[in-house]
């Protein structure tokens, strides 16, 4: 029989929700890094899945925009083979960033092909705006740029940008607002 | 800077919305799988192997399996680590205590002498069983994420901390010390809210919630009405109930037998007026779901509920 006055603690805790998965989640599961490096697949697609907005930020902020999306596919393949010799699986994010930037340097180093693409769309009014502006980060200092269309493009807050690519919040906190000053500066010249 | 730059707070700065709009069409889209046009074919053919493996996996895995992190403290102030899958139980022994953590669940505090398996460990649900022991749950997830079992009813969190006992024989004790928790048994129902306490006893499921002040006679009238089935004890919990109690008689009504619904009702309408909109009649005919703006006007409750209630 249960006593009712048993004299259980209360614990002191606000009503404060936890912050739930967002699209960019803001923390690397080690094991599922670990899971990856096991062979699991489905844990590899997981981690596809939470990091391919920011591999896909860093390289279309170095690299032409119809090329994104072949080099992302080779930034996880070659994840995929050599996640094995990640030593810390903490740093998965900052791995997987410095991959996606070793392949945008790549990119630009080696004679890319001359072939037309399948289609050459035509570009919408506003996504013509869009390049513009996206060519014009792309004129920025490297480091700018990244965090500028990590924030700007993809959507991801300061926080979450420097818990994925392993940046400190000082250097992301910088990046940002020297990158947008710039930005606004080129923006105004370019109208001007 | 602007907060908003940094974290998307604080006043937006027009300049950086409108760039934001503008940018958003080159943003990711999930669920597209590039497949490279062609390089080579070998590195063609494991590419689109690779990218059909994860569309695949896509679909298939979710939700998936996400282990607590186990903090063991010893009486000794020695402390280990683990991980608790599903399927999995944590016993703690007499002088240990146990911290649990899951990202973007919470954290459960989990006194010695304590037994709790883990039943299920997804992204949408989490599924604990406690058979013995005493756990402080604080919990941030969305509403009846968290459940847990035990042998005479199971608590739902609708958000956020309570303490959980249960003895060696079953029956047990809850105590909401923020937030509102669903507790449950077969046909039997409690919503307790922050400051309440419900007993439950194996084989009758919860007994009516009341706040931690509630005058012993009503509580006694409630123990014996709730489990030693005293019909007799009714008119004692009615005469009993304060102002601050309407939120037993609240609970008190959707477990009444039907004829009894009517006095009920009208010692909750003495003692905490019904809010317009409220339909008494339709109450005294079993229908409970015009009962939420009284619950809101009793509890406080400024927002509405992110969950149906009634």
């Amino acid at each position: 029989m249960l006593a009712e006055e048993a004299a259980l603690p209360f614990p002191e805790s606000p009503c404060v929700p936890a912050p739930q998965p967002k699209r960019v989640p803001v923390e690397v599961d080690e094991d599922l890094v670990l899971a990856a490096q096991d062979g699991d697949r489905a844990a590899f697609t997981r981690l596809y899945e939470d990091f391919a907005p920011m591999v896909h930020g860093i390289l279309l902020a170095r690299a032409p925009r119809d090329e994104v999306d072949d080099l992302m596919q080779d930034v996880f393949l070659t994840a995929m083979t050599r996640l094995r010799g990640l030593r810390d699986p903490r740093s998965f994010g900052a791995w997987i960033a410095t991959v996606a930037r070793n392949r945008a340097t790549d990119y630009h180093r080696s004679p890319h092909g001359s072939a037309l693409p399948d289609q050459i769309p035509s570009p919408r009014p506003i996504e013509t705006e869009a390049w513009l502006i996206l060519e014009t980060i792309q004129k920025l200092p490297e480091a700018y740029r990244e965090t500028l269309v990590l924030r700007l493009v993809e959507g991801m807050s300061g926080p979450e940008i420097s818990e994925r690519t392993g940046l400190t919040e000082g250097s992301v906190r910088v990046n940002l607002h020297r990158g947008m000053h710039m930005l606004r500066d080129a923006l105004a010249r370019r109208r001007a | 800077m602007s907060d908003y730059l940094w974290d998307k707070t604080g006043i937006p700065d027009p300049e950086i919305q409108r760039l934001e709009e503008l940018l958003e069409p080159l943003r990711y889209r999930p669920g597209v799988v590039p497949i490279r046009r062609s390089r080579s074919r070998l590195r063609y053919a494991i590419a689109v192997g690779i990218a059909a493996a994860v569309v695949v996996a896509v679909f298939i895995v979710r939700p998936r399996s996400h282990p607590w992190s186990v903090s063991l403290e010893s009486a000794d102030r020695a402390i280990r680590t683990a991980h608790l899958r599903a399927g999995e139980t944590l016993r703690t022994a007499p002088g240990q205590v146990a911290h649990l953590t899951l990202a973007h669940v919470g954290r459960l505090d989990v006194d010695p002498e304590t037994t709790l398996r883990v039943l299920s460990s997804r992204s949408d649900q989490q599924r604990l069983e406690l058979l013995s022991g005493t756990i402080h749950a604080h919990i941030g997830a969305p509403p009846r994420v968290f459940v847990v079992n035990t042998p005479s009813a199971t608590a739902t969190d609708l958000g956020c901390s309570y303490t959980l006992h249960v003895d060696p024989s079953g029956d047990g004790l809850l105590r909401v010390t923020s937030g509102l928790i669903e507790f449950d048994w077969k046909t039997r129902r409690a919503l307790v809210p922050t400051g309440a306490v419900a007993i439950t006893r194996v084989g009758a499921g919860p007994g009516t919630p009341f706040f931690d002040d509630a005058p012993p006679g009503l509580r006694a009238a409630l123990q014996s009405y709730d489990f030693a089935h005293q019909q007799s004890a009714l008119p004692q919990v009615l005469a009993s109930a304060r102002p601050r109690d309407a939120m037993t008689l609240l609970n008190l009504v959707q477990t009444v037998r039907a004829p009894d619904r009517t006095s009920v009702l009208a010692t909750l309408a003495k003692i905490s007026p019904p809010p317009p909109g409220v339909d008494l009649s339709a109450i005294a005919a079993g229908h409970f779901d015009t009962l939420q703006p009284w619950w809101n006007a009793v509890t406080g409750a400024k927002r509405r509920p992110a969950v149906r209630l009634f």
